[in-house]
């Protein structure tokens, strides 16, 4: 099969939306908002789904299509689409520890070192200037706070904001 | 005509017409920036405006209000990413239009459409606002659904010879839309807890289907991450002979939207996405949709900027307000001693018109502002992707997490940017995901309404003249485009 990417793509919809289904049905409330209760809408949604995704699911293993047009080969490429992910993934653990004005920087500068940028002026400049410019404009301008960590950093970041 | 006098008298100060000026651009601003909106923005001046006079205060409103529904659309098309909820439908082909080099046009489709659909939703304000007032109210039910139905029927033109797969997605987004608590019976459905109690707000959606999936793909591609974007972009007006050409589209997104926005609480994201679903339905080439074509972007910026001048006419004549921002302009009007209402046109007509006109003018400012801010923001499209794409993401992850100040949302955002980038892979449209996931607590809670007051009969949908019409043309229209798409094998490619 050569859609294999695909096909999981699929079987996780369908198995998600069996995974969900069962769940509605502990969601029954009796005597409160009428006949259709909270479960009665998800329930034909995920019905739905598990009608089309099992159709297609069925339709690959018996067409056997030929490989999708947009799909990207393996290589290099993938593994830095991966190590993005992974920053990004560290960017949001690490923002309610240690605060937006400590870990943008570090996240900018890294990510742009990932997409190839070797300017180093650019890189530390961009990173630190679009920081403060997000600070001032957020919670200066318009008072909406950003996260601001914990602890030791919790206080540095409320020099700030 | 002495009441047109006196209020165009009113208007026509130096004072006034500079906080119209001030207002119209600090609302494209607003609107541009994700994060930041014109609800926010009119929240925040409302104490300024307690020190002004109330002409002064209610214009300087009502233009932040006019611009922050057009300033959404500026990052939309140039970075995918829309600065507020309204433009959400503008990315769709906005963007597309921009990859191709076509942002100043874009751009130029966006500022003209949203100046005709706020001119137009102020004309008709201005003419019969309270016989519109009336109609809107009269909406039940039923009459909701039946207009979420038609605009849920764009999946079906949208997913071309993948209809499946397009059904996939829209129903993925009504699924996420039922995440959190029941609106009916409180039953928490999926929270996991207590984590997605607040349900998923369909704008960290957005912008993770969209600006992070877009920013995941361009790093998997490692010559997009290091292109350079050498495209010299500002905007550019489109010709008066090509918006003639499109002149029943546009006259039909001004109605949709006017009508839209008079209904209390659907507003002007409904009304953009039920504007871009009208334009694929009418089209001839229905399948161009989502490549980048100044049609879809023309269909939801009319009908998003002329539902914010319809949402002011159930403010203006029965006190209730059509939207987040005007439940908020209230405000503007009471801390001036003033209560909104079919009292205050007999007590204070001048003040009426006065409004009527400061929108106007608004609407008009918005082209010059707009054309401003614009080129501000098109300069960063000459920046290298490898610059761009970090800062985006900071503007990305800040626009999620200042909607409810929760970094849940943010985490939301993440998981939708990855289910976008693998959908985009295996070619299944994202576009009925986000359509799913705006209108699908509107459909679940009126048809559970609706079926309540019609003692479960099924049928009392189709009874009522308006939600059975627009009910029975959401059907036909859905089952032409099976038989276009399944019956006629019509071959249609699914560009996404």
């Amino acid at each position: 099969m050569k859609n294999k990417g695909e096909v999981v793509f699929l079987a996780a919809i369908f198995l998600g939306s069996l995974y969900f289904l069962i769940e509605t049905f502990s969601f029954q409330v009796p005597g409160i908002g009428g006949r259709l209760g909270p479960g009665f809408w998800p329930q034909m949604i995920l019905i739905a789904l598990l009608i089309l995704s099992g159709t297609l699911i069925a339709g690959h293993f018996l067409r056997r299509l030929p490989e999708a047009k947009g799909q990207k080969k393996s290589g290099p490429a993938n593994y830095k689409y991966l190590l993005a992910l992974a920053l990004m993934i560290g960017y949001f653990l690490s923002l309610p520890v240690l605060g937006f004005i400590l870990t943008t920087p570090i996240f900018m500068a890294v990510f742009m070192v990932l997409l190839g940028e070797k300017l180093w002026g650019w890189i530390i400049g961009v990173s630190l200037g679009l920081t403060v410019i997000v600070v001032i404009l957020f919670t200066k301008a318009m008072y909406v706070p950003l996260p601001r960590g914990k602890g030791i950093f919790l206080h540095f970041s409320q020099l700030f904001y | 005509m002495d009441i047109w006098l006196g209020a165009i008298q009113m208007i026509m100060t130096p004072t006034t017409l500079f906080f119209i000026a001030a207002g119209v651009f600090l609302g494209v601003v607003l609107g541009s920036v994700p994060g930041l909106n014109s609800t926010m923005g009119t929240a925040l001046l409302i104490p300024f405006t307690f020190v002004m006079e109330p002409i002064n205060g209610l214009a300087l409103l009502a233009a932040v209000y006019c611009g922050g529904t057009y300033g959404g659309s500026i990052s939309a098309i140039l970075f995918n990413v829309p600065g507020a909820p309204e433009a959400s439908a503008t990315v769709f082909d906005g963007y597309e239009m921009a990859k191709k080099g076509l942002a100043a046009e874009a751009l130029g489709f966006a500022i003209i459409c949203s100046c005709l659909g706020g001119l137009f939703s102020v004309l008709v304000m201005n003419l019969v606002s309270p016989q519109l007032a009336r109609v809107g109210l009269s909406f039940s039910q039923p009459e909701y659904f039946a207009l979420a139905i038609a605009a849920l029927t764009l999946i079906a033109s949208l997913g071309g010879g993948g209809m499946t797969k397009a059904f996939i997605s829209g129903l993925i987004g009504l699924f996420l839309a039922t995440i959190g608590l029941d609106e009916m019976t409180a039953t928490q459905r999926f929270t996991f807890g207590k984590t997605f109690i607040g349900g998923i707000n369909f704008i960290p959606a957005i912008i993770g289907a969209f600006a992070v999936g877009e920013i995941l793909a361009r790093t998997q591609d490692a010559q997009g991450a290091v292109e350079v974007l050498l495209t010299k972009v500002s905007t550019k007006l489109p010709r008066i002979r090509e918006l003639i050409k499109m002149k029943w589209l546009i006259l039909r997104s001004a109605v949709i939207g006017t009508a839209i926005g008079i209904l209390p609480g659907v507003g002007a994201t409904t009304a953009a996405f039920i504007g871009y679903s009208e334009a694929v339905r009418w089209s001839k080439t229905p399948e161009k949709f989502g490549t980048g074509i100044p049609e879809g972007i023309a269909g939801p910026e009319t009908a998003n900027n002329a539902a914010s001048g319809g949402a002011m006419v159930p403010l203006l004549t029965l006190g209730i307000p059509g939207s987040a921002t005007t439940a908020v302009i209230i405000g503007g009007f009471l801390v001036h001693g003033l209560q909104p209402g079919p009292m205050l046109f007999i007590n204070q007509p001048k003040l009426m018109f006065a409004i009527f006109i400061a929108m106007y003018l608004a609407n008009i400012l918005m082209l010059f502002a707009g054309l401003g801010v614009a080129k501000l923001f098109a300069n960063f499209r000459k920046v290298r992707y490898s610059i761009l794409g970090p800062c985006i993401m900071v503007f990305a992850v800040v626009g999620a997490f200042a909607i409810r100040n929760d970094l849940t949302d943010c985490w939301i955002m993440l998981f939708c940017g990855l289910t976008g980038f693998y959908m985009k892979k295996y070619r299944i449209p994202i576009a009925p995901m986000i359509i799913g996931l705006v209108l699908g607590s509107l459909t679940e809670v009126s048809f559970r309404k609706g079926m309540t007051m019609a003692d479960y009969e099924l049928t009392a949908f189709f009874l009522r003249p308006i939600g059975g019409t627009i009910l029975a043309f959401a059907i036909l229209s859905i089952a032409y485009n099976i038989y276009r798409n399944m019956i006629a094998k019509k071959p249609i490619e699914l560009d996404q």
